[in-house]
């Protein structure tokens, strides 16, 4: 390093630059504080002695959801909380009394509030009562008043009304488990997302449990807003000369809106659909994914855990035994029964263990290992190949595939076809299925697969464990050409703006299932065939739309024990698509103990998609189980209809009056004209010079009822002068057959 | 013994002290409130720090400062490891990653590069004059030098930290005298760069952070409320304050980091103008005596390091108390030997020393 201690001169000057701006610096310094601590000082004294700013928060609304036609799912409602600060109460005995006497609420319940006001500060409000109604916002708010006279009937000092918003639903159990619900934030998890979530998340925030609510929370909560008030002592606004322009306001920002893909009629016509019984329905747009409908039953009512009754009703709902808070349709995981029997038979072909055309003889029955294992149909159907065997799900046909391929083979085409494995459907708690392979079993139970368990699991039967979801994702992938999807609940997200925030894209390129697509097409050729060809599921002919699908009944419990109760009937299945060439909508429904597949789910999914169907292409089936949705409807259009026809009618009346008027008119005028075109012969027979040719205004009939008159050009005018036969027959702008005439009057 | 003490700049010395006291006495009555909270815990330590400081600072007045000089490098690359660290193997405290936890002791890095940095360009500025003026060809070194503790600071999620190493690069670069079109050129380039960073470089809640900082309102409970509260307290001081102890806390209980942003408004609101009066006087007097020793330093790198080390403890003050008075927004900027923070008030009394020990050698050359 070189000593260049002779060099310091040039920077001698720049100091100058520091010095002047460490000096300006202090002396803004100094300037602002004498402003804030002298000028302004007795004011700020005053503040911080004898006032304090209250934040008031000005609640967000949160955003509404909707279904994916724009029907609202999910809103808001307003909702008045009778509130009391212990700060401003001035004498608790009275306001007590006064709230009781103006709305009824007993003291004892009063007293009860007040007596937890040790546990947070005394500006902070406590709730006395939720949810009041109007009128009694009213009564509170018109009988408060600031000043309190001896000899006033009520003292109401302290006593406040907040709104708030509450969660409101059109329909409150249409789609609760996919929904979910909106309550105050607990501990555990306002910690959590205060860590993750730095300046979003406060204590007494709303937030949302399970499904969208919860997994969309941050889109939907908006920010909520706050206004700064100064309150004295007393509780009277304080409104200091100048001090309002140092408060803030901040007003709150709504929610996101969230669009879903579920279609809420189709939500309305599963739970009508289901009664009263248990099971679930889910319908899949076999090309994207999309999930149409999930309806889990039995299900609540959310409008009820959004009001005040709330933990009343939660109790009773999570103690009932029937399982109201499963989603049965990612949580409830069943034997798959006969519709299982699509993946063997997909699986043997593709393993080249069976030709399509080579028949295998159904007598009734299977003896193997010692067992007789039976087939539902007690005369068996005969020498039967791949085609039928599915139309009629005949076991033997599968009982065989299933010991030539084994329990590993099988679940890799079932693995491959989306089953075993979860959706990756973007809700809490989805359950994986189970698809047994032989390892698996060694290191469940430490035994070895038996080769007799092949024959159960080839007809879904045994250890096989799949969720409405996983069928209808198997039954979508097998007929949309062989691509697979991912199931996904929300189509977009928009912002107050209105500008989307967020939109589910389609992928760029679609991967191909690992499967022959020409045996993902005779599996769908069979599935048409089950309905159309008279198979198990044909009583869904009776629909407009042409349907396929597979039918399933799923053992509960062992055919031998005897056991005929409700709990041990067996899980009816019916997994369909709809239509037969290019399938729009695919769907899974499972009724639990519902008996036989084709009787309990298969009316369930047919009115599914003959209702989509419906829907998308605007037609009306007549089906008994749609009917009735379409009457009004139809009655209007006749209504409609006949009104069209009146006023019709009354159209054509008025243009025959109209017609009639204008032909007068014009006789009118053809008098006034040729009076006119005499006149002018006779001028013209007197006239020695020819004049300029002044434009003569011309008559030109615009329409029948209005008649505009027009000035003609120069141009035009020396044509008028012409004589009738020199005058170039040229169309004018203004030509009309009518005009013709006109013309030559001049 | 003579010789140790000889040339001491005592004046410099005794404003140093006084401010240090006023600080641990400050500090005490910001701690003192918390009941249930903090405890004087952090008194203690600031106070263990503020001694470990002075020892730091009595040894580097010894070396000879040219060390520094040879030593930048090294010193510069260890202060880039320790951030690196820190964004590796560091603990997350308030939001950002700035923290290293050795055992009871944190340390937080971005302090020393701080330091570390004015060394380097000191250094860059001493060796390599110029005398009409510093074109841009000629800053793009120490620019990268910045750039760099300042990108992985960023990562680390201080904001305010990072801006500082810019302000002190430009205050530097702008003593050292940059060329019009130069500064022209950094300043359409800075703005540039931070609208660029702004909207592609940064993570969704610093983004978040840099919208509060603009826009203290949009935080709801956040720094618009404690804005208005530092306002009340500065202003309810008064003339001669409220006494020792005896300030209003009851606003300020409710008021975060009364112990390392606040201070300021703490120490406004028992001493009063004439409080804050004799505490600026007492900063202006560190920062014009530190000028001075830089300009009395026969040797360019001497004058460099002490008028570098003179801009860091201004920029800290005008960002802190900008952001404290209301006259810009609130960043996470401390106040220097008032604030608590052990990595600070040692980075600082480091760099003091290095002053005192420029002072010292006035004579040398």
């Amino acid at each position: 390093m070189r000593l260049s201690h002779d060099n310091t001169g040039d920077m001698d000057r720049r100091y100058k630059y520091l010095i002047v701006m460490v000096i300006a610096f202090i002396v803004i310094v100094l300037a602002r504080l004498y402003f804030l601590q002298v000028i302004k000082g007795e004011f700020y004294h005053f503040f911080s002695t004898e006032n304090s700013i209250k934040q008031i928060k000005i609640p967000a609304a949160r955003g509404m959801i909707f279904d994916r036609r724009g029907q609202v799912l999910v809103e808001n409602r307003p909702s008045f909380t009778l509130t009391i600060t212990p700060q401003y109460v001035v004498n608790p005995k009275m306001a007590f009394e006064s709230i009781e006497n103006l709305i009824g609420v007993p003291r004892e319940e009063i007293e009860s509030v007040w007596a937890e006001r040790y546990k947070q500060p005394k500006y902070q409000p406590l709730v006395v009562r939720d949810d009041i109604t109007a009128e009694e916002v009213a009564t509170i708010k018109s009988r408060k008043n600031p000043w309190y006279h001896d000899g006033d009937e009520f003292d109401l000092r302290g006593v406040d009304v907040e709104i708030r918003y509450r969660r409101s639903y059109p329909q409150g159990n249409v789609a609760t488990h996919v929904l979910g619900y909106v309550r105050e934030i607990d501990g555990d998890r306002l910690d959590k997302y205060r860590k993750d979530h730095p300046g979003r998340y406060f204590l007494g925030d709303n937030i949302g449990v399970r499904g969208i609510e919860e997994k969309w929370d941050l889109d939907l909560r908006g920010r909520d807003g706050y206004d700064q008030r100064i309150i004295n002592a007393v509780g009277r606004e304080v409104d200091y000369g100048g001090i309002a322009d140092q408060l803030e306001y901040h007003d709150a920002e709504p929610g996101f809106s969230v669009f879903l893909t579920l279609d809420r009629d189709l939500q309305e016509l599963a739970r009508d659909m289901f009664g009263g019984r248990t099971g679930s329905a889910v319908a899949l747009d076999p090309n994207t994914g999309a999930v149409l409908a999930m309806y889990s039953a039995p299900s609540y009512d959310l409008n009820i855990l959004a009001s005040p009754g709330a933990d009343e009703y939660w109790k009773q709902i999570a103690s009932d035994p029937r399982g109201y808070l499963i989603n049965r349709a990612i949580q409830g995981a069943y034997p798959p029964g006969s519709t299982y029997k699509i993946v063997t038979g997909i699986a043997a072909l593709a393993e080249g263990l069976v030709k399509p055309d080579e028949n295998v003889r159904c007598g009734g029955g299977l003896h193997y290992g010692g067992r007789m294992y039976h087939c539902w149909a007690k005369g068996g159907h005969g020498p039967i190949s791949y085609h039928r065997s599915l139309v009629h799900s005949c076991d033997v046909y599968y009982y065989t595939m299933g010991l030539r391929l084994g329990p590993d083979r099988l679940a890799t085409y079932a693995n491959k076809l989306g089953l075993g494995k979860r959706t990756g459907i973007s809700l809490a708690d989805e359950r994986s299925g189970l698809i047994p392979t032989a390892a698996w079993k060694e290191r469940r139970f430490g035994v070895p697969w038996q080769r007799g368990e092949n024959l159960s699991i080839a007809v879904g039967q045994g250890y096989d464990l799949v969720t409405p979801l996983q069928n209808a994702l198997m039954i979508s992938q097998v007929v949309n050409g062989g691509y697979e999807i991912k199931p996904h609940l929300v189509e977009a997200i928009y912002n107050n703006e209105g500008d989307p925030v967020y939109r589910w894209v389609p992928s760029e390129d679609r991967k191909k299932i690992d499967i022959d697509p020409e045996i993902l097409a005779r599996a769908k050729a069979a599935l048409a065939g089950v309905v159309q060809e008279g198979g198990t599921g044909g009583r869904l002919r009776a629909y407009e739309v042409k349907m396929g699908g597979k039918t399933g009944t799923a053992q509960v419990v062992s055919l031998e024990s005897g056991c005929f109760k409700h709990e041990c009937r067996d899980h009816a299945w019916f997994v369909g698509f709809a239509p037969l060439e290019n399938p729009e909508i695919a769907a899974a429904v499972v009724v639990e103990h519902g008996g036989f597949g084709a009787a309990a789910a298969a009316p369930i999914v047919g009115a599914i998609l003959q209702r989509y169907y419906d829907i998308k292409h605007n037609t009306r089936s007549k089906h008994p189980h749609l009917a009735h949705l379409y009457k009004d409807v139809i009655a209007e259009e006749a209504e409609e209809a006949k009104r069209v026809e009146e006023a019709k009618k009354a159209e054509e009346v008025k243009k025959a009056e109209e017609a009639k008027r204008a032909e007068e008119a014009e006789k009118k005028e053809q008098q006034a004209a040729d009076k006119l075109n005499v006149e002018k012969e006779v001028k013209r027979a007197s006239a020695t010079t020819k004049p300029k040719p002044v434009p003569k205004p011309r008559v030109v009939p615009v329409a029948k009822r209005q008649l505009i008159v027009e000035q003609p050009t120069v141009q035009e005018a020396e044509i008028q002068e012409k004589k009738p036969a020199q005058r170039r027959r040229r169309k004018s702008k203004y030509h009309r057959p009518r005009a013709r005439k006109l013309e030559t009057e001049e | 013994m003579q010789k140790i003490f000889e040339n001491v700049n005592w004046h410099f010395f005794v404003v140093i002290l006084a401010l240090i006291s006023i600080g641990l006495l400050n500090l005490y009555s910001a701690v003192y409130y918390w009941g249930e909270g903090g405890s004087l815990v952090l008194f203690w330590s600031q106070l263990v720090w503020m001694i470990i400081g002075l020892v730091l600072m009595f040894f580097v007045s010894f070396i000879d400062y040219r060390f520094f000089s040879r030593a930048a490098t090294p010193i510069y690359v260890i202060s880039i490891v320790l951030l690196v660290l820190s964004l590796v193997i560091g603990s997350e405290v308030r939001g950002t990653q700035g923290w290293l936890k050795l055992g009871f002791l944190s340390l937080q890095p971005a302090e020393f590069a701080k330091v570390a940095y004015i060394i380097v360009l000191a250094r860059y500025f001493a060796n390599n004059p110029s005398y009409d003026g510093y074109g841009f060809w000629e800053l793009w070194r120490p620019l990268l030098l910045m750039l760099i503790p300042c990108g992985l600071i960023i990562l680390q999620g201080d904001l305010g930290s990072s801006m500082f190493l810019v302000l002190i690069f430009a205050t530097v670069a702008f003593f050292a005298r940059v060329k019009r079109r130069t500064l022209i050129a950094f300043l359409v380039i800075g703005v540039a760069a931070v609208m660029a960073i702004y909207a592609f470089g940064l993570k969704d809640y610093q983004r978040e952070r840099i919208t509060t900082f603009m826009n203290p309102e949009a935080d709801v409970r956040g720094s618009g409320y404690h804005l208005m509260q530092s306002k009340i307290a500065v202003g309810s001081g008064r003339v001669f304050g409220k006494g020792y102890l005896k300030g209003n806390i009851n606003k300020l209980r409710y008021l975060p980091e009364r112990h390392t942003d606040f201070v300021f408004p703490v120490f406004a609101e028992e001493w009063g103008f004439a409080g804050g009066f004799v505490l600026l006087t007492l900063y202006a007097a560190l920062l014009l005596m530190a000028l001075d020793i830089a300009r009395r330093s026969k040797e360019r790198f001497g004058g460099f390091l002490a008028a570098g080390v003179a801009m860091m403890i201004f920029c800290q003050l005008v960002i802190n108390l900008g952001g404290v008075l209301g006259l810009m927004p609130l960043t996470g900027v401390t106040l220097p030997l008032m604030s608590y923070g052990g990595s600070s008030v040692v980075a600082v009394l480091a760099s003091l020393g290095i002053v005192l020990n420029i002072s010292k050698r006035r004579f040398m050359f």
